[in-house]
C-alpha cells in the first residue's frame, strides 16, 4: 500500500516536471500571401480536404488542439508539425520552382493514394481528416491537372 | 492434300496480318515516347555507367532501388515523372547522397568526383527545364 503510494506520488511529480520541458510548438504566421491558393488553382472541395487534412502539418496555420499544450503529447504534435512543415509548407508554396511544384504533386497523389497522408495518428483524433475515396480521387485528379498545367504553360 | 495447302496458305496470311498489326502498334508507342526523348550526353553517361547503373537498372538487386529510378526506362517515363526523378537526382547528387554511403565503403572507386557530381547536376536541371518549357 505504501509502495503504491510513493508509485503515484512518483508519476504525478514527473508528470507535474516535464511541462516545464519546453516542446517547441513552431509558431504561427497568418501571411497568406505566398499560400498555395494564390499561385494555383485551389477549388473549393480541394481547399476542404487540404485544410482538414493537411494544413495542421504542413502550412503556417496550425491548430494547435488543448493536448498539444501539456506534455508529453506537445512533444508529439511539436515534432510532426516541424517536420511535416520542413518536407512541404502549403504556406510557402510561391518560392517552389516549378520543378519542385510537379514533383510535390506527384508525391502528393502517390501518398494519399496509399494512404499514407495524412499520417495515421492524426486521422485516430481528427476523424473527417480520414479521407473517402472519393476525397482522394478529388484530390488526385486536381494534383494531376495542376501538375499537367505547370507542364504545359510556357 | 490441295485443300490443307490452301489453308496452310490462308493461316499464314491471317498470322501475318495480326503480327503486321502488333508491330505497328509498337511503332505507334514508340513515336509516342520521343516526344520526351531524354539525351544523355556522353560525358553523363560515364559517370551513370560508373556509379549509377549496376542498381538502377534490370539487372539491379534492390527493388527500392528500381522502383525510385531505371536508367534503362527512360524513355519511358510520362513528363512528370520525368521532372520528378530530375528533381530526385540532383538532390541526391548535391548532398552526394548516392551511391550509397555502405556501397562506397565495399566500391569506393565508384564514388563520382566532384566534377562528376557537378556535371551530372548540371544535365538533370537542363533536361527538367526543357520539359517544363
Ligand atoms: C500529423 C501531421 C501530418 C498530417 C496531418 C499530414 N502530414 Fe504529410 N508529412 C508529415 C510529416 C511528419 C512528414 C515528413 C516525414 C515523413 O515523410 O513521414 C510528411 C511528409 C509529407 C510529404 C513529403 C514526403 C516526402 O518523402 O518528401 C508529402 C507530399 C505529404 N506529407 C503530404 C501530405 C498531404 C497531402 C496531407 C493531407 C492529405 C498530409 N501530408 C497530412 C506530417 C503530416
Ligand atoms: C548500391 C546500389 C546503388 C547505387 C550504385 C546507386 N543507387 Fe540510387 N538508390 C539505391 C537504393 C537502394 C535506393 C532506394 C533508397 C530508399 O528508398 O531508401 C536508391 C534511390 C535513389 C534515388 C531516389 C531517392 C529518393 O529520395 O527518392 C535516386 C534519385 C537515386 N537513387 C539516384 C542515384 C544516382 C544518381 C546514382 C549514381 C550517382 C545512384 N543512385 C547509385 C541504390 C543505389
Amino acid at each position: 500500500m505504501k509502495s503504491l503510494k510513493i508509485f503515484i506520488i512518483v508519476i504525478v511529480v514527473i508528470l507535474i516536471g516535464i511541462q516545464l520541458i519546453p516542446s517547441a510548438l513552431p509558431k504561427n504566421n497568418p501571411d497568406l500571401s505566398k499560400d498555395i491558393s494564390k499561385t494555383q488553382d485551389v477549388t473549393d472541395d480541394v481547399k476542404i480536404i487540404l485544410h482538414k487534412a493537411c494544413y495542421d502539418c504542413h502550412s503556417n496555420q496550425t491548430v494547435y488542439p488543448w493536448y498539444s499544450k501539456v506534455a508529453p503529447s506537445s512533444w508529439l504534435v511539436a515534432k510532426d508539425t516541424r517536420e511535416g512543415r520542413e518536407e512541404l509548407n502549403f504556406s510557402d508554396w510561391s518560392d517552389l520552382s516549378k520543378r519542385k511544384k510537379v514533383k510535390y504533386f506527384k508525391e502528393i497523389a502517390e501518398l494519399v493514394e496509399e494512404r499514407e497522408m495524412p499520417m495515421k495518428i492524426y486521422t485516430v483524433i481528427h476523424r473527417d481528416a480520414a479521407l473517402s475515396d472519393e476525397e482522394i480521387k478529388t484530390l488526385t485528379d486536381w494534383t494531376k491537372a495542376q501538375s499537367n498545367l505547370l507542364l504545359s504553360d510556357n | 492434300m490441295k485443300k490443307s495447302g490452301v489453308l496452310l496458305v490462308a493461316a499464314a496470311f491471317v498470322s501475318a496480318t495480326f503480327l503486321q498489326m502488333n508491330t505497328v502498334k509498337k511503332d505507334n508507342s514508340t513515336t509516342e515516347d520521343t516526344e520526351v526523348a531524354v539525351k544523355i550526353p556522353k560525358k553523363v553517361q560515364a559517370v551513370i555507367d560508373k556509379s549509377c547503373y549496376g542498381c538502377h537498372s534490370a539487372d539491379g538487386k534492390s527493388d527500392k532501388a528500381k522502383d525510385k529510378l531505371r536508367w534503362d526506362k527512360m524513355q519511358e517515363y510520362s513528363k512528370e515523372d520525368l521532372v520528378s526523378i530530375f528533381d530526385e537526382i540532383i538532390e541526391v547528387a548535391e548532398e552526394q547522397e548516392m551511391p550509397p554511403k555502405k556501397f562506397l565503403e565495399k566500391k569506393p572507386e565508384v564514388k563520382p568526383t566532384e566534377k562528376e557530381y557537378a556535371a551530372l547536376i548540371k544535365w538533370a536541371e537542363k533536361e527538367a527545364d526543357k520539359l517544363l518549357k
